[in-house]
């Protein structure tokens, strides 16, 4: 292993473990080393997670109170791995209709995200939005909803098919395990196992037969090589780069995931040092989804959050493609590019224009200065630049990138060349133009 | 304007404000250039031909869509759905065997009595429609209608596989929504998604008004530099959004076309609204797909509730939709083509639901639609299911799209759905 430690890594690793940093943070993470920093990185989250119901009402303050602690919180590996799991095991509100149990399944997911994946899966499995929004509640002896037993194989375990393109199941387990699932229950809210609705009677499930409950279906699916390979996958694909179910790369994180009894934090440090993690497949490959480019871009424009509005950053993400807490189906949202369409490119405009231009009142509140750093009275327009582009974490964008902004920042409103000087007028219209147009641009949304 | 500024709750109005807004001003102003436009498109027969593709995502309910209450005698249908049966006095009756749900009745007669897709004709129903050794997973199901291929193997999607046979301008295709379909994948040209017209602003937020073109300017340069050439993603995202400028002076120039019958006020009508808007324009926008989701009814189906509902507005929704085809003189040289990735079991389950089926019917409309019942519905009997427990396939989902691909657009379909001989039917001439 030789993975050089130097500025460029080091923002890579917090950018792709992280919502991205600042220079000072960078600078700090190259002198504590890799192996210090990766320890720091998956240190547990101990901070309160729970909330004073009375200043939340809907899905979208929980968004929003969700998207603020990302972009503020010391651990942000806890929260961009809940946002992996939120995705995981994608649980929509629409069908739930209960905002509360979207926030304890939240909670649920933080505690248990870098944990043993079978604490995690079975905690999910016995998650009271869980259990509404795939029918465990309805799922009963003699009348079996197969909805929970079909996505806890397809979704959250194995998956379809294995490496070689063969079934990992077959509709028969799927019928079985939902028996081994009746009376999984909620009491509206708690998990509550209703003896009167279980199916106590012997099951087949992949070829072993017993009088399983759900739990013994979950142990028996989260140490099959197929949910390691598949899971490693899907981890390695978010924090690294897309690879198939059968890359070489995925072969040691699955075996470390079996070996440490499905714990996912080896599986982590061991990829965040690999050298596959630092090469060119991997950085700024990573198409920032929308709550990682809210969360992203509040922490890097050192912007505030409006606390009077509970509602708009959650309602943000959403107008970007991302209704957090409501994703559109089991399938949660398909990474990459496909939050780049038209609709999301003509989002990203608009949201990084409303960042760049937040004032006091607004909902996020930016000062400009912030992003000029300090001592930066003297600078001309093309040291104005290079300081705006290092606190959004951009110093590495085409050489034509900046060239092109050092001219926006010296042109007056005919688009004419003009003296520069960072004045107080200059610095409201033109550091807050600078950084709405970078926040729009191309190679920003690239992590 | 500044909507991001303002109190959440308004926000979800924004793009039907923007329709209602240009209609505020009063249909005579919309309907002279309508007139003229209609003379101007020349003679239908040689217009470029219209595909609106309409994917019910989840799964929807086929047998409690068009009803099969007296398929095999009769015998079967209440016995398997015991609960959620719909009698049969409770049907609009199609031949005595099958149905339409009755939340299906502006399909049969018009939203407002006039233009009626069944009662003229303009509705074939192709029941039983699927594929060999069907998926039961969403995922993996959307993917094989959207491939055209059951294995989901192919890299592109079907329609993307149309596109590039088809000559036409900068855009040909979109999808009305926040992301492109995967019937549109790997596409050799853009297809945009498009929520809403009004969305298509640059600068959106005037601060510093006068140097609101220059941040224009120097994005559109940046962009320029990046488009068309550098690492792969990045140039995917430039290429996006060097279309997305491109589009806004385009959409710049789209009058609002005022329907008139009115559409329903709801988002799957406004998708649909949009979805005519484009075709209308002069833009070169033939094929537009668009999802509605909702349909995975595991629970909460029984009658007049959640399924009916959702059934009826889709319904309502198209009628609207055929009424302002007519009127904008679209409906000669436009078809649309209902579908699902799959359809419900035939036992309901325990949830006053259903779990994940098979076949399901297709719908096809529009003027150029021979209508009526192409298919026979499969055998609704217990010994004649699959070993998966489900209703066999009486049609392939290949032969439904290869007949529109070789009659509607004269296309080999041999070139879209390779290794597939498809037998076209009988609803197109």
């Amino acid at each position: 292993m030789s993975i050089p430690w130097n500025p460029d890594n080091a923002a890579h690793l917090l950018r792709r473990a992280g919502f991205g940093a600042r220079p000072d943070e960078v600078a700090k993470a190259v002198k504590a080393g890799l192996a210090a920093t990766v320890e720091n990185l998956l240190k547990p989250d101990k901070s309160a997670d729970s909330l004073n119901y009375k200043n939340v009402n809907d899905i979208s303050t929980i968004a929003t109170w969700w998207i603020r602690r990302m972009a503020s919180s010391k651990k942000p590996l806890a929260e961009k791995l809940t946002l992996f799991w939120h995705n995981h095991f994608a649980t929509g509100n629409h069908k739930v209709d209960d905002f509360k149990l979207m926030h304890q399944q939240n909670r649920t997911i933080r505690k248990n995200c870098a944990g043993k994946f079978r604490d995690l899966m079975m905690a999910m499995a016995r998650d009271p939005a869980m259990i509404y929004w795939l029918d465990s509640q309805t799922n009963v002896e003699g009348s079996t909803n197969k909805n929970f037993a079909r996505e806890l194989q397809e979704l959250f375990t194995t998956g379809v098919l294995d490496k070689n393109g063969n079934h990992n199941y077959t509709e028969n387990d799927v019928a079985e395990a939902a028996r081994a699932f009746t009376g999984w229950q909620s009491d509206g809210s708690k998990f509550f196992f209703n003896a009167d609705d279980h199916d106590f009677g012997a099951k087949t499930f992949k070829g072993q037969t017993g009088a399983f409950d759900g739990g013994d279906i979950i142990h028996f699916l989260v140490v099959e090589d197929a949910t390691a390979r598949r899971l490693c996958k899907k981890l390695f694909s978010f924090f690294a780069y897309d690879v198939a179910l059968g890359d070489p790369a995925i072969d040691a994180l699955s075996n470390i995931y079996l070996t440490n009894d499905t714990d996912i934090r080896p599986v982590l440090a061991a990829m965040f040092q690999m050298d596959e993690f630092y090469s060119q497949a991997a950085v700024r490959t990573h198409v920032l989804g929308p709550a990682e480019y809210l969360a992203a871009s509040v922490r890097l424009v050192g912007g505030t959050v409006n606390l009077k509005d509970p509602y708009s950053l959650g309602i943000w993400c959403q107008d970007l493609g991302q209704s957090l807490l409501d994703p559109p189906s089991v399938f949660g949202w398909k990474e990459g590019l496909a939050w780049l369409s038209t609709t999301g490119v003509l989002g990203r405009i608009r949201v990084g224009e409303a960042i760049a231009d937040g004032r006091q009142g607004d909902i996020v509140v930016f000062n400009p200065k912030k992003a000029l750093g300090t001592k930066y009275n003297k600078l001309d327009a093309a040291g104005a630049t290079d300081r705006i582009l290092a606190a959004l974490d951009m110093s590495g964008v085409a050489a034509a990138t900046r060239a092109e902004i050092i001219n926006y920042m010296q042109s007056d409103d005919n688009g004419a060349p003009a003296p520069f000087a960072l004045d107080k007028d200059t610095i409201d219209k033109k550091v807050r133009g600078a950084v709405a147009i970078v926040l729009a641009s191309p190679e920003y949304q690239l992590s | 304007m500044n909507y991001l500024k303002k109190h959440a709750c308004d926000r979800a109005h924004s793009r039907r404000d923007f329709l209602r807004g240009a209609l505020a001003l009063g249909p005579a102003i919309y309907f002279a250039p309508n007139v003229l436009l209609r003379g101007a498109f020349g003679s239908p027969s040689t217009a470029p031909r219209n595909i609106i593709l309409v994917e019910l995502i989840g799964g929807n309910d086929g047998l409690n869509t068009i009803v099969p209450h007296g398929v095999n005698g009769g015998i079967y249908y209440s016995e398997f759905r015991k609960v959620l049966n719909i009698p049969k006095n409770k049907l609009i009756n199609i031949d005595g065997e099958i149905g339409f749900n009755s939340a299906l009745g502006s399909l049969v007669d018009g939203l407002s009595l006039q233009n009626g897709l069944w009662s003229h004709g303009k509705l074939a129903i192709v029941q039983g429609v699927s594929y060999p050794n069907p998926s039961f997973s969403h995922e993996v199901a959307a993917n094989i209608w959207a491939k055209g291929d059951p294995t989901a193997a192919a890299p592109d999607g079907w329609l993307a596989r149309v596109l590039s046979q088809t000559a036409g301008g900068t855009f040909t295709a979109a999808d009305i929504s926040d992301r492109t379909s995967a019937v549109f994948s790997n596409a050799s040209q853009l297809v945009p998604a498009v929520e809403s017209l009004s969305s298509f602003v640059f600068p959106y937020d005037f601060f510093h008004s006068g140097d609101a073109q220059n941040r224009r300017d120097t994005y559109q340069t940046i962009v320029n530099n990046l488009s068309g050439a550098g690492p792969g993603k990045q140039k995917s995202v430039a290429d996006t959004s060097a279309s997305v400028l491109q589009l806004i002076d385009a959409f710049a120039g789209i009058a609002p076309i005022a329907p008139v019958e009115a559409y329903p006020q709801d988002s799957i009508s406004d998708a649909l609204q949009l979805a005519v808007t484009l075709l209308k324009s002069s833009l070169g926008f033939r094929f537009i797909h668009l999802g509605v989701s909702g349909f995975d009814t595991h629970a909460n189906e029984n009658a007049g509730q959640y399924h009916d509902n959702l059934i009826k507005t889709v319904a309502d929704a198209l009628a609207a939709t055929y009424s302002d085809l007519v009127a904008q003189g679209l409906d000669a040289n436009t078809i649309i083509v209902v579908y699902s990735e799959f359809g419900r079991t035939v036992y309901e389950n325990g949830s006053l639901g259903t779990d994940h089926g098979s076949v399901n019917p297709v719908f096809v409309m529009g003027t150029p639609v021979q209508g009526g019942v192409i298919t026979p519905h499969p055998a609704m009997d217990p010994n004649n299911l699959t070993a998966d427990g489900e209703l066999p396939m009486v049609a392939d989902f290949r032969d439904v799209f290869g007949t529109i691909v070789s009659k509607w657009l004269q296309l080999d379909p041999a070139t879209i759905f390779p290794g597939y001989t498809v037998a076209p039917f009988g609803f197109l001439p």
